[in-house]
């Protein structure tokens, strides 16, 4: 068995990311499979395994969904579903399967495909219980934890606000992000409210979207690209779907992100995350939830994720770069493609190919990836291109 | 004979000025307001309500369960049994619905002392509850309101006897409904109330007094059930009675007409005013002219302290426009839900969904909700017991959610820490939106929270302590 470490990524593609109502899910993932294939410079037919994060049955069911796609018929393709971590999911899968060397040479993608749903934010019907969980949508969800974090922390409207302003910036330059423009700290303060203090620019859009990444081991990347990138740590936790229900649950920190960066820490053998970490792709589906996911993952203090963020502690340039992509709130938030969204996006920066937004002297990234209604569940995967 | 052992009533937070419905429609407003339920109320949850207020939440030794409406929220399938359920009152109590009248509060009322006189229950919870239609732009419109009430019927510890009970009935085409239809028909008011319902009900009074014995000077109060507030005064002037504090307020000047319900909420705001040894006289009308005479006892004095129908009238909130009760009324289109419901998982959730009961872990006390076999807090499995959660608690968190489909949005969805323990996920209700704060006093409700798979899926909200 090879150790997680010597998981290596040597190809990633993605569709641009946006209401894509002219592609289908075939469409996408196609798109995203072929890119990340010539990427790393394979074919169809050297792929042994795939993994596909979904997580709305609308978009597609089974493993099948991706070998209809890329015509990879007769390998071993698994479906993962963890809400907005099935796409990380299937990529930790994939790593998993490489390092007991079942396989060498794996697919990782997800896909999302909301806008053929019409309607408005996420559909949540049928999350948990019929009348007991009614009325909860994903805003309100995270949002909960903005009473919690302002009473015990004086976090702010305008702090969540510099996440926008600073996501947005980043994302501009991003040829595949959803929106392509600035936005400034008065348009996302005053725009139209859409869950206690998070406005229409706090919250990341519907978008559509499907990401890939071909992952085999180090000493076979290497036949590949001098510029393969490795697995330094990795971290998963799940949490409860009924946090509102538990009464040792305080809404200052998303538990699993706690939980899932400490593992991933302790694997990577990082001890003070905001001088060995370059830039994280950090789940911001919503501005407060990036507040607290800084604080979580260590890059400040419990509580200082606002002011940090008004400095600019995360800018491109900042201490740690945190979403140099655009984000979830800029790029876009395609539910199971968003996980391997981040693996491209680091992949990239830790390349040295993240156009007009790189990172510069980038060694050591992160994607992290929180899911379910609050954070219910989380990945973190540490990247690095040091040999 | 059987005695009236406690009552309650409710009368919804929300009013509408009769005026802003003439200034809609540029018609003659009559004077007043009318109680207009919430868009999460119907006839059950008004009527949990008013039997919540007469028995306090303490369900022990209820024996039956009589439930009157014209205006309940399924055609087929019972109220009662699901009222009965939500008070947690055991499930070998009678249960039956009564409706299609006007009449039908009192008849229920009368079915109750029967059930209880005859041994065949040992106390009935007798409530009626309207949330009615009208068909806008007419008198009706203005004139019908929404409320509840209920009566506990049993034979210990009565505050008020039941001394006599005379029925009858009669048969005229006055206001009916047709199978699937939602809108009230009405054959000629001014005619029906001339030749039938007002004669009728007097006449059914005058026989009632010849029967029991008693002249008009005996009598302290009566309360006279009446479509309209016309109505109601030519029946006392038929009926001759001439000091008009003898006649119970019918409630048209700041709750409206509410049909069945009516005499019932008359007869709670009677008790309320009366003193021992007083005797009311109930007579409800419409198809069934049923009257009850009832003698006050001393152990009116001991009714512990409530909400009562006059604490509800008093908390209120006017709406500010006519749409708005529109909307309230389902008679504008409302967003598409897309919300879905499980007949079965309801009916295995049954005890947490309407009584609510949670859990309470034997190893490490901690009383939780949803019930589950392992302790959320210590994790032990399979150590605890059902545990009915306290309708009373704290606010812990909330948003007000602008996402939810709604007919009036936001949607305050909160975390509440309840009096006892159990910290829920609960939506609020009947509240101002800037009021809301965390750690303020709420009450937990009994109320719609959708309609998805095509049945009334109830819950419970909060709504700020008044």
């Amino acid at each position: 068995m090879a150790d997680l470490r010597d998981v290596a990524v040597i190809g990633v593609g993605a569709t641009k990311f946006g209401e894509n109502f002219q592609w289908g899910v075939d469409d996408m993932l196609t798109i995203a499979g072929f890119e990340a294939m010539e990427d790393a410079g394979i074919k169809p037919e050297q792929i042994e395994a795939g993994w596909i994060g979904i997580q709305y049955p609308f978009t597609g069911f089974s493993g099948a969904t991706l070998s209809d796609a890329l015509k990879t018929y007769d390998i071993p393709i698994t479906h993962t579903e963890n809400y907005c971590v099935s796409g990380l999911d299937a990529f930790r899968n994939a790593c998993l399967a490489v390092a007991s060397e079942q396989f060498d040479m794996v697919i990782a993608t997800g896909v999302e495909k909301i806008t053929d749903q019409g309607g408005r934010g996420l559909p949540t019907s049928g999350f948990g219980h019929p009348v007991q969980m009614a009325g909860l949508t994903a805003p309100s969800a995270f949002g909960l934890a903005f009473p919690r974090h302002a009473k015990e922390f004086g976090t702010t409207k305008e702090h969540l606000a510099h996440v926008a302003v600073k996501n947005h910036f980043n994302g501009a330059v991003n040829p595949k992000a959803h929106f392509r423009r600035e936005v400034t700290l008065e348009q996302v303060m005053k725009a139209p409210i859409i869950s206690g203090p998070l406005g229409l620019l706090d919250c990341c859009p519907i978008s559509d979207g499907s990401a890939a990444a071909i992952i085999t081991r180090a000493d076979i990347a290497k036949k590949y690209r001098d510029d393969y990138v490795t697995i330094k740590g990795m971290g998963f936790a799940a949490y409860t779907n009924l946090m509102m229900y538990d009464k040792n649950f305080d809404y200052l920190a998303w538990r699993p992100t706690v939980k899932a960066a400490e593992k991933a820490y302790a694997m990577a053998g990082i001890t003070d995350p905001p001088n060995e970490v370059d830039l994280a792709e950090c789940h911001d589906c919503f501005t407060i939830t990036e507040i607290l996911n800084v604080e979580d993952l260590g890059f400040c203090k419990k509580g200082d994720g606002g002011p940090a963020m008004a400095e600019g502690r995360f800018n491109i340039d900042g201490q740690v770069a945190v979403n140099p992509s655009g984000g979830l709130k800029c790029f876009g938030h395609p539910i199971g493609a968003t996980g391997v969204r981040m693996i491209y996006e680091v992949t990239k920066q830790l390349q040295g190919r993240a156009d007009g937004r790189q990172r510069e002297n980038a060694k050591v990234g992160m994607a992290h990836n929180l899911g379910g209604l609050g954070g219910v569940v989380c990945g973190v995967v540490i990247l690095t291109n040091e040999k | 004979m059987a005695g009236i052992v406690a009552y309650g009533a409710y009368v919804p937070w929300r009013r509408l000025e009769r005026k802003l419905i003439a200034e809609a429609w540029g018609i003659p407003g009559a004077p007043g307001e009318i109680a207009v339920a919430n868009f999460d109320e119907d006839s059950i949850t008004m009527a949990v309500e008013a039997c919540r207020d007469c028995i306090l939440d303490e369900p022990e030794g209820v024996g039956g369960l009589y439930f009157a409406s014209t205006s309940a929220p399924y055609a087929e399938k019972s109220s009662a049994t699901l009222i009965a359920s939500v008070l947690d009152i055991d499930e070998g109590a009678t249960t039956a619905d009564f409706g299609a009248s006007l009449g039908a509060g009192v008849a229920a009322l009368v079915g109750a002392a029967n059930a209880v006189d005859s041994g065949a229950a040992a106390s009935v919870l007798v409530t009626a509850a309207e949330c009615q239609l009208a068909v806008p732009k007419t008198a009706d419109e203005q004139t019908l309101g929404d409320g509840a009430a209920a009566v506990l019927v049993g034979k210990d510890d009565v505050i008020a006897e039941i001394k006599g009970i005379h029925c009858s009935y009669d048969e005229t085409l006055g206001t009916w409904k047709l199978p699937g239809e939602l809108l009230p028909r009405e054959s000629n008011p001014r005619w029906f109330t001339a030749n039938a319902y007002i004669p009728a009900i007097a006449g059914a009074i005058k026989a009632a007094v010849a029967e029991f014995g008693i002249g008009p000077d005996d009598i302290s109060k009566v309360v006279l059930a009446a479509p309209d507030f016309r109505t109601h005064q030519q029946i006392a002037k038929a009926l001759g009675i001439k000091d008009p504090a003898k006649v119970q307020d019918a409630l048209f000047a700041f709750v409206g007409g509410t049909a069945c319900a009516q005499p019932l909420m008359m007869l709670a705001a009677a008790l309320a005013a009366a003193s021992p040894g007083d005797k009311i006289l109930v007579a409800g009308g419409g198809d069934t002219y049923d009257v009850v005479l009832l003698e006050v006892t001393d152990r009116i004095a001991d009714r512990k302290p409530r909400k009562g129908l006059a604490g509800y009238l008093a908390a209120k909130q006017n709406l500010d426009s006519y749409a708005k009760f529109l909307a309230r009324k389902d008679m504008v289109p409302a967003e598409p839900e897309d919300n879905v419901s499980s007949a079965i998982q309801m009916w295995r959730d049954r005890k947490s969904v309407l009584p609510l009961y949670g859990k309470k872990c034997e190893a490490c006390e901690t009383v939780y909700f949803p019930p589950r076999r392992v302790c959320p807090n210590c994790h032990e499995y399979n150590r605890n017991v059902d545990w009915k959660l306290q309708k009373t608690g704290k606010l812990w968190n909330f948003i007000d959610d602008n996402l939810t489909p709604s007919p009036e949005p936001p949607t305050t969805l909160t975390i509440t820490d309840l009096d006892g323990g159990g910290r829920i996920f609960l939506q609020m209700t009947d509240r101002n939106v800037q009021d809301t704060e965390i750690g303020m006093d709420v009450e937990l409700v009994f109320r719609i929270i959708h309609n998805g798979s095509n049945f009334h899926n109830y819950f419970w909200k909060i709504r700020p302590v008044r």
